[in-house]
Formats: structure tokens, C-alpha cells, sequence
């Protein structure tokens, strides 16, 4: 029972579990699992369309997922990332259509602007957890919630595009959309950008003096507080960083792929985000490889859905079931390490 | 070290090298490596940190240094500290207390719950560091050990400091009566 | 004016009832020791499970019955999932459960597809009547009082919550930890699920997707602000409930008062409540820890 439990949380386990659970969902939907990997394979990879749309989705999850990384390695359960990828796309949008200005500054500044967005929702919570100690669970839940329905009155009133049926922002210039990066499809810079990131994180992670407290805070909490760290600081930060990270996501996904505000944003990447830094063991190179892994499923679900007949939201279980089995790892030691100072007592 | 209020300060400085009473909870992270722990609590020396990075190669040889002078058994530098034994952590703890030369060392029942070589060599190294000139205050639970180290002994009882004696002018008997709340 | 109050009162008993069962179950849950963040997805596979079985019985009042027995089994069905990655693989509690959220919500989804063969909402079908949505609101309150006095006056509820703050204790008395919180998480899966199917079959007659719209996450607020008691977690559930009422009663009187931002006055009212209430109250010690 334990090996076939480590195997299964090990990548090439998570791989064959995919495959079988995948195949399982297909016979249900009564598909062939043959045509059903084939309509996946192709629709995520078949030519220069699929995988644009494969590495637009990778990079939509990269973002929010080296967050949630950085937030889980302090010890952190941000759960709210999604809300936090809303708040930074609006802040790009309604900056973006307000702004007029030569196109590299205003980039930047949408950039900037999402990221201080993301941020700010995430300080939100990290300043419950570290002044009040509201447990970042339940508040990063609700503000996910909060963020949804303030967007959407924003755009669906004072910031609504008046030319619009539906509630989204103004569209942006063209001259103010990200560079594309691979001609004729929808890929922009902004996969770059969040390749970038990664290497960024895991130098910090590797190198730096912060890095090297906020992972001995999520390892022992309170050997970091004995030895100098400052938990309360380093909490509201994590959050808030980790908050920035997917909020500069939605605002990539405002400039790069959208081109204008709507709370259709994300079909919750924020949350398969979660699954997305699991897999990749909190790990930022390997959630690199996870994001493009997930790429594959979420543009290959949507390609399946057309020509398999399998609903997309089989994915979604399946992604579920991942995060289900690699629970059985423990992320955050400083539960283990109460249970093993208990039992020394 | 962090005291849950206040500050303590030695001779106008805020940094006193601590031998905490409970390693795993207050003195290791369990999943860091033997470099990585080398420099906890340290993160901040000026030599450690170097701008916003930490400096590993000072990480690893301070680890090399404690290693070889406490005699902590390990494969490498890099074994996670979850994998050495009690009386290997421990060295590893008082180690890092002592590699800044502290002019004061707070010991907290630094051989508690460990074997018989680690806890002579702990206290060997007490020693040495008292010789060559450290003030270290002993709070201890095991007579036998702060009447085979200390040169001046304090015996409080209920918050209160109940005697003070040099070591050459007490015995064990003394001692024990205080400890029990007698008065002298 | 009276006709408001009225209104609102009888919304802020429609709106708590699933938060009340569904805070109840997170009671129970989080005393053995589990915290279940996947309240919210046994709500959807309660509220799921008693649509597609009173689709399949149909007639009348007894399909709508078998419906809500349905929804309680399948919310204890997916309570048994956590319950034994909890217990068996000692799994983390907080990513299983947003695992299983993402299960329900996408198997519900699934489901609307493979059995109603439509995306994003069910058919209707037989609902359990204005007579039974009554009942349904006056048994969350009553189930309140009575996992009250069992957590607090029955040995069996002694145990629950001496395994939610020391498990080896238990042990120590000869008691099997693992079995109270295999028990206590499926229980918070039928409660949860009875929550969903009052949801789906008591208030509608039908299941659409997102319907839970995070009442299982409220409902773990209320869990705290309600200090971990049934009668508190019921109390609680009433304040989020009577703002998600409020959101009802005023807009469509007010029409200068946004719909939109008036949703997201039950998630900002937990919020508070969470900020506000934090470091006054204390979880059981092992809550989260497995064991």
C-alpha cells in the first residue's frame, strides 16, 4: 500500500493516474479512450493553432501557480488566487482603456498595475493572518467571491464598455496589446514574462536571505520566529507577493490575449492552479513543466469536448482526483513536525 | 534569539548565542539540510548575508566547521538533519551556538535527552568556550551537570533567585534544600 | 414596511437553512479533528444527487423524498472520500478538500451532460413542495439543538471532540481515534449534502452549475464564528444568511442599489465576522492534524 501510494505521487504516477482515470471518464462518456487521446493529442498539439492555445493556457496557469508556490512554500495556504488574477486583470483593463501614452510605458504600467491589484487583494488576507490571525483559508476563499461580484458590477456599470452588449471594459488600443510571440495565433510575450518569473522565484527561493526564511517559516514556524524571522512580516508579504504574481497573470491575460476586461477572465485557473503547483512539487522549474502539462488538458479538453463528446468538466475531475491523490504527500511540515513534537513529549 | 517580550541585550548587544531547550521544535528545521541549518538564526550576520542573498558558501563551510569540531556524524553536509540522531542534532545546535565566539551563551539544558560521548563532548565545548573567555549562563535541570561545569551557581525556586554560591563553597545537599523551597 | 420585514425575515430562514447544515456538518467535523474544506463540494454532490434521483422516481412528493435521501447519501459518500484520505493516507485536509471540490463541481457538471444532456442546468423536477421546504427550515434548527446536547452531554460527543484535541488521548482510553473521525467527516458529508439537496429539491427544482455558490466556505466561516459550537455555528449561519437575505429583499425595491455588488455582501459579512472574531476563539488543538 505505501509503495503503490508513493508511486502514485510520484510524476510518472501522476501520469499513467491521469491516463487510466481519463480513459475511465472517455468509456463513461462512450468514447473510445483511443479517439478521445487522439482528439486531446491533436486538439493540444496538432499544429501551430493547438499549441498556442496549449501554451496561452500555460501561461494563464504559470502565474498563478508560481504564487500559489511561493505562498504554500512560506507555510500558506492562498487559496485565492483566482480572485486575486480577477482583481489584477481589472486593475490592467480599466487602466489600460483610461491611459493614453506611447505603448511600452502603458504596457508596463497595466503590468505593474495588475500585479499591484493581485497584490493588494492578497495583502488583504495576508494582513487578517498576520494582525488578527484570520485563518488565510477561509478569507482567501471569501475574497475570491468578493473580487467575482465587485468586478462584475465594475464592468457591468462605471466601467462598462458602453459599446458592448455583455459587461466588459473598453478594448484596448492595439498598439497597447502584448507583442505576439508566435505569428497567427493567440500566444503573447506574456508566457516569457512568466518563464521569467519561475527562474526569478527559484533564484529567490535558492539565494536570497528572504527566501531562505519564508521556507524555514513553512518548515518549522516556530524555530524561523526563535532564530530572527519575522513571522508576521514575512506572512502579509507571502500573501501579497503571492497575490502580485497572480494578478500580473490577469493582467498578461488583459494585454495579451483579451484585450479588454470581463469577469470571463479565467474558467478557474486559479484554482486548477493549485493543482498545477502540487504536481510540481512547489518546485518553480518543475511548475513550469506542470503549466504546460495542464496546458495540454485544458486547451486538449476543449478541442476533445467538440470532436469526442467528452464534456470538459470531465477534466476538471480528473485534475480534482490529482489533487486528491497528491494530498497524500505533505505539503506544509509544520503539521507534520506538531505531530512529531506531540508524540516526543 | 527572540524573547517572547522585551529584549535581551550583553555588554549593549542584541545578539546572544542561544542553545534552545527543545531542539526540534525551537533549533532546527527538521527538512533543512546541515548547511542550511548552519546559518539559522545567523541568516543576518553581516558575512552570512551579503545585500538581499544569503551566502551558502559560508553556509556550507561554517557546516564543515561544526561538523569536524563537534564531531556531528553524517554523510554529507547536504542529509536533510531529520536524518541524524538526537545527540548529532544537538552537536549541531551547540556548534552553531558557539562558531561566532559569543561573548554570552544562553544553554538550555544543552545535553537533555542525549547519548553519553555527545553530551562529554557538549560539555568539553562549554568548556572551552568559557576558557577562552565567554560568559555562559547554565540553566540546567541535572545537578550532576551544573556542579561538573559551573563556576558559579544560582538556584531559583518559584521565579525567585533562592542562593548564589561559587562552586567551591557549596554542596549537593545545600543545593537540593533550596531547590525544594527551604529557606537558608 | 411590515411587508419587508416579513419578507426579510422569512428570506433570512430560506438563505441560512443550507449554511446551517452545512456549518453543522463542519462542526462535527472539525471537533473530530478534519478540517473539511470540502463542505462546498458535498453540498454539490447533495444538491446533484437529489435532482438526478428525483428524476429518475419521480412521483411526486415520494421521488422528492427519495431525492433528499439520495442527496444525504451522496453527500456522505463524498464525506467517506475525505474521510478515509484523512484517516488511511493521512492525507493534508486542505488540498483533499479543494480536490474534492473540484471533483464535485466537475462531476456535477459531467453529470448534467451524460444524464440530462444538457450543460450548465438540470431539468426540473419534482421539488419537495412549500410544506417541505417548511420542514427542512425547522429541522436545521432542531438538529442544531440536538448535535448540541450530543456533542456536549452524550459520551459518544465527548469523544468526538477529545479526539479533535488530543487523538492519543484516546487512544491512551483503549478508543480507536481514527474510527470518531471516519464517523464525525461522514456525518459532515450528509449534512453538507442535506444542505445541497435542500438547495436543489427544497428551494428549486432543479440543479444548475455553481448553485452552491460557496454556502460550504461561508459555512466553515460560521464554523469559526459560531466558536466551534452547533448552536453557535447555527447563530452564525443566520447572520450570513440574513445579508444574503438582505441582498434579495432590497434589490429589487432599490433600484439605484447595484445587484452585483449586493452578492458579495454575504462573503464580505464573513469576513468581518472572521476578522473580527480571530484570536478570541480557539480551534481544537488537533484540528487539521492527522493523526
Amino acid at each position: 500500500m505505501k509503495r503503490f501510494a508513493s508511486f502514485i505521487s510520484g510524476p510518472l504516477g501522476a501520469i499513467v493516474l491521469i491516463i487510466v482515470l481519463m480513459s475511465i471518464a472517455m468509456l463513461i462518456a462512450g468514447t473510445s479512450p483511443i479517439d478521445g487521446f487522439t482528439a486531446l493529442i491533436l486538439g493540444s498539439l496538432g499544429g501551430r493553432n493547438q499549441i498556442g492555445e496549449t501554451l496561452v493556457a500555460t501561461s494563464a496557469l504559470l502565474f498563478p501557480a508560481l504564487g500559489i508556490c511561493l505562498a504554500f512554500r512560506a507555510g500558506l495556504f492562498n487559496i485565492g488566487a483566482e480572485g486575486q488574477l480577477l482583481v489584477g486583470g481589472l486593475f490592467a483593463g480599466a487602466v489600460g482603456a483610461a491611459i493614453t501614452m506611447p505603448p511600452f510605458p502603458a504596457i508596463v504600467i497595466m503590468l505593474v498595475l495588475g500585479a499591484v491589484g493581485g497584490g493588494l487583494w492578497g495583502a488583504i488576507a495576508g494582513w487578517m493572518k498576520a494582525k488578527l490571525h484570520a485563518n488565510e483559508i477561509i478569507s482567501t476563499l471569501m475574497l475570491n467571491f468578493v473580487a467575482q461580484f465587485i468586478t462584475l458590477y465594475l464592468v457591468d456599470g462605471p466601467l462598462k464598455n458602453p459599446a458592448a452588449n455583455g459587461a466588459e471594459t473598453a478594448w484596448l488600443p492595439t498598439n497597447y496589446w502584448l507583442p505576439t510571440l508566435i505569428p497567427h495565433t493567440r500566444l503573447s510575450i506574456g508566457l516569457l514574462i512568466a518563464l521569467a518569473l519561475a527562474m526569478l522565484l527559484q533564484f529567490v527561493f535558492a539565494r536570497t536571505v528572504f527566501g531562505y526564511e519564508l521556507r524555514a517559516a513553512g518548515e518549522a514556524p516556530e524555530a524561523a520566529r526563535r532564530s530572527g524571522v519575522n513571522l508576521s512580516r514575512l506572512t502579509w508579504l507571502a500573501l501579497a507577493i503571492s497575490g502580485a504574481f497572480a494578478g500580473l497573470g490577469g493582467a498578461t491575460i488583459v494585454t495579451g490575449e483579451l484585450h479588454r476586461f470581463n469577469t470571463q477572465l479565467s474558467p478557474g485557473y486559479g484554482f486548477i492552479a493549485i493543482a498545477v503547483a502540487l504536481v510540481g512539487d512547489l518546485d518553480p522549474l518543475k511548475v513550469c513543466v506542470a503549466s504546460f502539462a495542464f496546458g495540454i488538458l485544458e486547451a486538449g479538453g476543449l478541442a476533445m469536448q467538440a470532436s469526442a463528446q467528452v464534456p470538459k468538466d470531465a477534466i476538471h475531475v480528473i485534475e480534482g482526483l490529482i489533487i486528491l491523490v497528491l494530498a497524500a504527500r505533505r505539503y506544509v511540515a509544520q503539521r507534520s513536525e506538531r505531530i512529531e513534537g506531540a508524540a516526543n513529549v | 534569539m527572540i524573547p517572547s517580550r522585551g529584549t535581551v541585550t550583553f555588554a549593549g548587544q542584541r545578539s546572544v548565542a542561544v542553545i534552545p531547550q527543545d531542539r526540534h521544535l525551537e533549533g532546527l528545521v527538521l527538512n533543512f539540510t546541515i548547511a542550511e541549518n548552519a546559518v539559522l538564526g545567523r541568516q543576518h550576520r553581516p558575512g552570512v548575508q551579503r545585500g538581499v542573498l544569503l551566502d551558502y558558501a559560508r553556509a556550507r563551510s561554517d557546516a564543515r566547521a561544526i561538523v569536524e569540531r563537534f564531531d556531528v556524524r553524517a554523510a554529507s553536509i547536504d542529509v536533510k538533519v531529520r536524518t541524524l540522531s538526537g545527540g548529532n542534532q544537538q552537536k549541531l545546535v551547540v556548534g552553531r551556538a558557539l562558531i561566532d565566539k559569543p561573548r554570552f551563551v544562553l544553554a538550555y539544558n544543552p545535553t537533555r535527552g542525549i547519548d553519553v560521548g555527545a553530551t562529554a563532548l557538549v560539555q568539553s565545548r562549554l568548556v572551552e568556550a568559557r576558557n577562552s573567555g565567554a560568559a555562559i549562563l547554565l540553566i540546567s535541570f541535572d545537578l550532576d551537570e551544573i556542579l561538573a561545569l559551573a563556576d558559579r551557581i544560582l538556584v531559583m525556586y518559584r521565579g525567585k533567585i533562592a542562593g548564589s554560591f561559587d562552586r567551591a563553597n557549596v554542596d549537593r545537599a545545600t543545593i537540593g534544600r533550596l531547590m525544594a523551597g527551604s529557606q537558608e | 414596511m411590515t411587508g419587508l420585514i416579513l419578507t426579510l425575515l422569512w428570506l433570512t430562514l430560506v438563505k441560512s437553512t443550507p449554511i446551517i447544515y452545512a456549518a453543522l456538518g463542519g462542526v462535527i467535523s472539525e471537533r473530530s479533528g478534519v478540517i473539511n474544506i470540502g463542505l462546498e463540494g458535498m453540498m454539490a454532490a447533495g444538491a446533484f444527487g437529489a435532482v438526478v434521483a428525483s428524476n429518475y422516481v419521480g412521483h411526486g412528493i415520494a421521488g422528492a423524498m427519495i431525492g433528499l435521501l439520495a442527496g444525504i447519501a451522496s453527500g456522505a459518500l463524498i464525506g467517506y472520500v475525505l474521510a478515509f484520505a484523512a484517516t488511511k493516507f493521512k492525507v493534508d485536509q486542505i488540498v483533499a478538500g479543494m480536490g474534492i471540490n473540484l471533483i464535485c463541481s466537475g462531476g456535477a457538471a459531467y453529470g448534467l451532460v451524460l444524464i440530462f444532456n444538457q450543460p450548465g442546468a438540470s431539468r426540473q423536477v419534482n421539488s419537495l413542495g412549500n410544506n417541505g421546504e417548511s420542514a427542512l427550515i425547522g429541522f436545521a434548527f432542531l438538529l442544531a439543538i440536538v448535535l448540541h446536547w450530543v456533542l456536549y452531554r452524550t459520551p459518544w460527543g465527548l469523544r468526538v471532540r477529545a479526539t479533535g484535541e488530543n487523538p492519543l488521548a484516546v487512544k491512551s482510553a483503549g478508543l480507536d481515534p481514527l474510527r470518531f473521525r471516519l464517523v464525525a467527516v461522514i456525518l459532515s458529508g450528509a449534512l453538507a449534502g442535506l444542505g445541497g439537496a435542500f438547495l436543489s429539491i427544497g428551494e428549486l427544482n432543479l440543479y444548475s452549475d455553481g448553485m452552491t455558490a460557496g454556502r460550504g466556505f461561508i459555512a466553515l466561516a460560521a464554523v469559526i464564528f459560531g466558536r466551534w459550537t452547533p448552536l453557535g455555528a447555527m447563530g452564525a449561519a443566520m447572520v450570513f444568511g440574513l445579508f444574503e437575505a438582505l441582498q434579495y429583499a432590497l434589490e429589487g425595491r432599490f433600484a439605484w442599489l447595484p445587484a452585483d455588488a449586493l452578492s458579495a455582501l454575504p462573503y464580505i459579512a464573513a469576513l468581518v465576522a472572521l476578522a473580527g472574531i480571530t484570536g478570541k476563539v480557539r480551534a481544537p488543538a488537533s484540528d487539521g492534524v492527522p493523526y
